[in-house]
Order: C-alpha cells, then structure tokens, then sequence
C-alpha cells in the first residue's frame, strides 16, 4: 500500500465515522489520492460521472424504487396480503405463513429489503402484533427475516449492484436468485411450523368460499407483476433494466387506472422522493467507481488474489472464508458499500479459484441480506423496530433462531451451485 | 426564498424523473409494438438520469438523506459532536472546492467530443457535475454556519 493510497484510506475512515456521507467520503477521499499522487484531478469527474452514464443498468434501480413506493402507496400492499391471508392463514401460527407468503410475491415485484419491510412487512406485523396474538419479538423477526428473500428473488437492487462491479450478467443473476429465494422461503416456514406448533400460536379463521374466491381473483392482477417480469426477462423480451420500468408502469397501471387510489399529489410526491433517492444511492455507485478507479491503480485486489493463491486455499475454504469476512461486515456495513467497494476487492481472487461469478453473485446477496438483519447494525431492524415500537433488543432475542437457520440456507447454497445455476443455464445464459 | 428554489429544483427532479421513466415505456413500446426502435432514447434516458443524480445531491438531498455511519455522532452531545460535524463538513468542502479548476479543465476538454446519437457537447452534457461541485460547498457552508450559530439545537441534529 503507497503512502498516497494510506493518506487517501485515513481520510476516507476519519471522515465517515464523523458521520460524513459514505458517498461523499469515498469522493472526498480519492480526490485527496489524486492531489497527493500528482494525478490530474479531473479524474474524479472522469471516474464519477462518466461511470455513471456507462453504467446504463444502474438506471434500473431507481425505476425498481420508484415501482416499490407506488406500490407500498395504493392498495396493492392489502389485495396481496388478503390473498395470502386465504391462502395459508388456517394454518397454525397462520400469520406467521402469510408474513412469509406476502414477502415472497413481494419479492417478485420489488428489489429491496427495506422497502418490503417498511411496506407490506409492517402491515403484517401490525396485524400479529394486534391484541397481543403473537409476541412483538416475533412477529418482527419473522418479518426482517422473510424481508431477506426481497432481494434474492428478483428483481433486485443489490444484484444491479453486483453486475455493476463484476460484468456479470444481471438476467442471468435475477434468474439465478430463483431457487435459492424459494429455498429460504420453505425452510423459514416449516422454522414458523414448528415454533407455532411448539408455542400455540393461533389459526386464522377460515371465510366462506364466495368470499375466498372474490379475494383470490382480487389478488390476481398484482399477482401478474412477477409473472409478466420473469417470463420477459427468461424470453428475452426485455433487459432487465427495461423490466424495472415496466414493473413502475404496470403498478402505475394498477393504482393509477384500475384501482384509482393513487391522485396525483400523490404521485408527485413519490417522483420528488424517488429522484431524491435515485441521487443518494446513485452518487454511492458513482463514488465507488472512482474508489475502485484508486485500488486498482494501486492494484489491491491483484495483490490480495497472488497473496491468497499462495496460501494455496481450496475453493471451499476460500467460500467459507468469504462468507464468513463478508457477514461480518454485514453486521457494521451497509449492503450497498459493501456490495460496490468491499466486493471488487476480492472478486479477482474469487475468479482466480474458479468460482462462477453469477454463483458468487447471488451468495454474497444471500449473505448481505442476513448482514441486514444481523445486530448492531441491522437496518432492517431498526425500520421494523422503529415502525412497531419494538425494542431491538426484543426483536434479537427472537430472531436468533432465524438468523441461524437463514446460514444454513446460505450454506447449501454456497456449495450447491447447481440450485443457482440451472435457471440461468436454462435460459441460454 | 430558499424554500421557493428547492420547490422549484423538486419540481424540475420530479419531471425529469417522469420524462426519463415515459421515454423508458416509449422505448420498449416502439421497439414491440410498432417493430421500430428509437435510437435517441437511451442517449436520452442516460442524460436524464445523470442530470437527476447530480441535481438532486447538489441541491435537495440533504447530508443526512445519504449513507452514513452514525453511531460515533450519536454516541456524543454538545462541544465534541459540533466539532466532529464541523470537521467532516469543513473538510469535505475544501477538497471539493480544490476539484473545481481541474473538473473544468476536464469538461471543457469534453465539450469537443459529442455524443453518440445526439451530438450533444459531452462536456455540457456531463457539465450537471458542476451543479456537485459548487451546491454541495454551498450547502455545507450555510451548514457549517448554522451548525456555528449560537443558537444550533444538539436535537434538531439527532437524526444525523
């Protein structure tokens, strides 16, 4: 490591643990590199703002965002819980089934955690928590844990991330995320069986068949969101980028149109808010661009691949390794920094012991979506926390037994490549 | 006033959010419908969607809308979390304010290069960078006098 690239780094921590923005720090930073190497400074603008208009998949993800908030705004959030609600609520600890249900039809139409959570997670968990049917601990660590599958399932904004920094395919790590959400789907429901069956926890009271079917039939144009987003992303009809956009159009269609609960004071204010967000997150991508610009300049992650090859790993010890570094800076990191500064820096040596990079894609999402739900820094907690006036502390003393069957999810994963593979191999990637 | 120019700036993001997102639907409908792709519209979107960026981080995204890690800030009161805000903001400033000369010397450079479709002068095409540059010093001087001020509330900034 140079004496610029120290210089650069001490800024850059100093910085950001006084509270400056990632982003701004990262930019800060590197131009501080710049200036202190004699380089001409207006790389920075070159790296920052010229990445960002390559980066033409980047733009999905504040279209991803703002199809989430229309969504979260109308009426949609409540015909895809009562459809849920019908479909697995008789069952024991039934609302503990719907929080999951409702998050994986969620999870096709939406690319964030946080925005499953703060959206259709928060109603459920307002309904469990009501007349203290289930423990407040609970029913939040059922939400935040199921909230997981969001990004996993696609679409997803940390796989834009992902394609962003490693080249890979973004259709083809939006369908490798597939099987691997399903997996973590079934394995916290029959963790929610045999809780409830253990606790008692409460059935949902069956309705009537009419009343079930007009439910049901309800539920099936929001339903329509996935469907419509996987078969044209599998055929090819549309980039996924594309897809983000049809995916804010159709839930506007739905809102706006068919089910008229979104005016258009309402609409804007979603439009300020999301470009407001399309510049927080955006400005993150574009500054790690230009911190990658100064590692690889420094040539770090080629130092780290010659360094780890002759150690001599083997790729399951180099899996593990991995998993375990990058869950524990899920618990200090946001997803986003980790997934564009943290993960170009060990992608060359992951390459190197021949690991798929789409495979490598979907178990780092898998593992930073536990980061989210990890203490002490688990966003996903505070949102849900926060919302329900949950302590956190109720919320872990819970989720435990989540987190640790969310790891060995992420375990079979990681040495199953297979379950992230075959979809996208199918499709012709 | 201030209040006018960021209602204003919202407005102006909002629409090119919409235009952006419209031009998005154009795209796909004339390319499956009508078998008639567009060529400008990327150029278009990519265009909008840099102008957004920069726009809004210059203007109405606040220092606390972003990323950050807080809990050394959270975990100090008065004189010292003053000082720690102080010091990043003051820091962030001068190093962006050092950029200008060197990020106009880079436009200007790519104001001879146009751009694929359009031919738009790139460098007044990326020159929304500026908007960064210059209304993020801007923003965090009058932070940094209001955080000054005798009358700065240690709660008003709880939420940094």
């Amino acid at each position: 490591m140079s004496f610029d690239f120290s210089v650069a780094l001490s800024a850059i921590l100093v910085l950001t643990l006084f509270g400056a923005p990632i982003a701004i720090a990262l930019i800060s930073g590197s131009i501080l590199y710049l200036l202190v190497s004699g380089q001409d400074i207006g790389i920075a603008a070159q790296q920052v703002v010229g990445g960002l208009y390559d980066s033409y998949v980047a733009i999905a993800v504040p279209l991803f965002i703002f199809a989430a908030k229309v969504m979260n705004s109308g009426s949609i959030t409540s015909r895809l819980l009562n459809f849920a609600l019908n479909l697995v609520g008789h069952f024991r600890g039934g609302l503990a089934q719907v929080n999951i249900v409702t998050s994986v039809i969620f999870s096709g139409m939406s690319g964030s955690a946080v925005a499953d959570t703060a959206g259709v997670g928060h109603v459920v968990t307002e309904m469990m928590q009501k007349d203290g049917r289930y423990p407040k601990g609970f029913a939040c660590a059922v939400t935040v844990s199921s909230a997981t599958i969001g990004p996993i399932i696609p679409p997803s904004i940390p796989m834009i991330f992902y394609a962003l920094v490693s080249g890979s395919s973004l259709g083809a790590l939006f369908l490798g995320g597939i099987l691997p959400g399903l997996l973590i789907a079934g394995v916290l429901m029959i963790l929610c069986a045999v809780i409830s069956r253990r606790r008692g926890f409460p059935t949902e009271e069956r309705v009537t068949d009419a009343a079930r079917r007009a439910v049901l039939i309800g539920g099936i144009l929001p339903l329509m969101m996935p469907v419509i987003l996987l078969s044209g992303i599998y055929t090819g009809i549309f980039t996924p980028t594309e897809a983000a956009a049809v995916s804010g159009a159709y839930a506007l269609l739905l809102s706006v149109v068919v089910y008229r609960d979104l005016g258009f004071r309402e609409l804007y204010t979603l439009l300020v808010a999301t470009a407001r967000d399309t510049g927080v997150i955006s400005i993150l991508i574009g500054s790690a661009f230009l911190f990658n610009y100064v590692v690889s300049v420094e040539r770090i992650p080629f130092a780290l691949a010659g360094a780890l090859q002759d150690v001599d790993l083997s790729r399951t010890m180099l899996l593990l390794i991995m998993n375990a570094v990058f869950l524990l800076l899920g618990c200090f990191l946001a997803t986003s920094t980790i997934m564009l500064v943290c993960v170009p820096i060990v992608l060359p040596t992951v390459l190197a012991a021949g690991v798929d990079p789409v495979h490598f894609g979907v178990v780092i999402v898998i593992n930073m979506m536990i980061g989210l739900i990890t203490p002490p820094y688990g966003v996903l907690l505070f949102v849900i926390g926060g919302l329900t006036r949950t302590r956190v502390g109720e919320i872990v003393s819970e989720l435990w037994v989540f987190i640790a069957v969310l790891i060995v999810a992420l375990l079979i994963v990681t040495f199953v490549p297979g379950l992230v593979l075959w979809i996208p191999s199918m499709a012709g990637f | 006033m201030l209040k006018i120019l960021r209602q204003s700036v919202a407005a102006l993001l909002a629409t090119a959010f919409a235009l952006m997102f419209a031009i998005f639907i154009a795209q796909i409908v004339a390319r499956y419908f009508f078998n008639a792709p567009l060529t400008w519209t990327e150029e278009a979107i990519r265009i909008l969607y840099i102008w957004i960026i920069f726009g809004s981080v210059g203007t109405i995204v606040a220092w606390r809308d972003h990323v950050s890690i807080d809990f050394l800030l959270l975990a100090t009161r008065g004189h010292l979390r003053r000082a720690l805000m102080l010091v990043s903001r003051a820091c962030v400033l001068v190093i962006l304010v050092i950029s200008v000369p060197d990020t106009l010397d880079y436009l200007d450079y790519m104001r001879r290069i146009p751009t694929g479709v359009m031919r738009l002068p790139t460098g007044l095409v990326f020159g929304v960078y500026m908007v960064f540059c210059v209304g993020l010093p801007l923003k965090i001087a009058i932070d940094i006098r209001r955080i000054l001020s005798d009358d700065w509330d240690d709660a008003e900034d709880n939420l940094l």
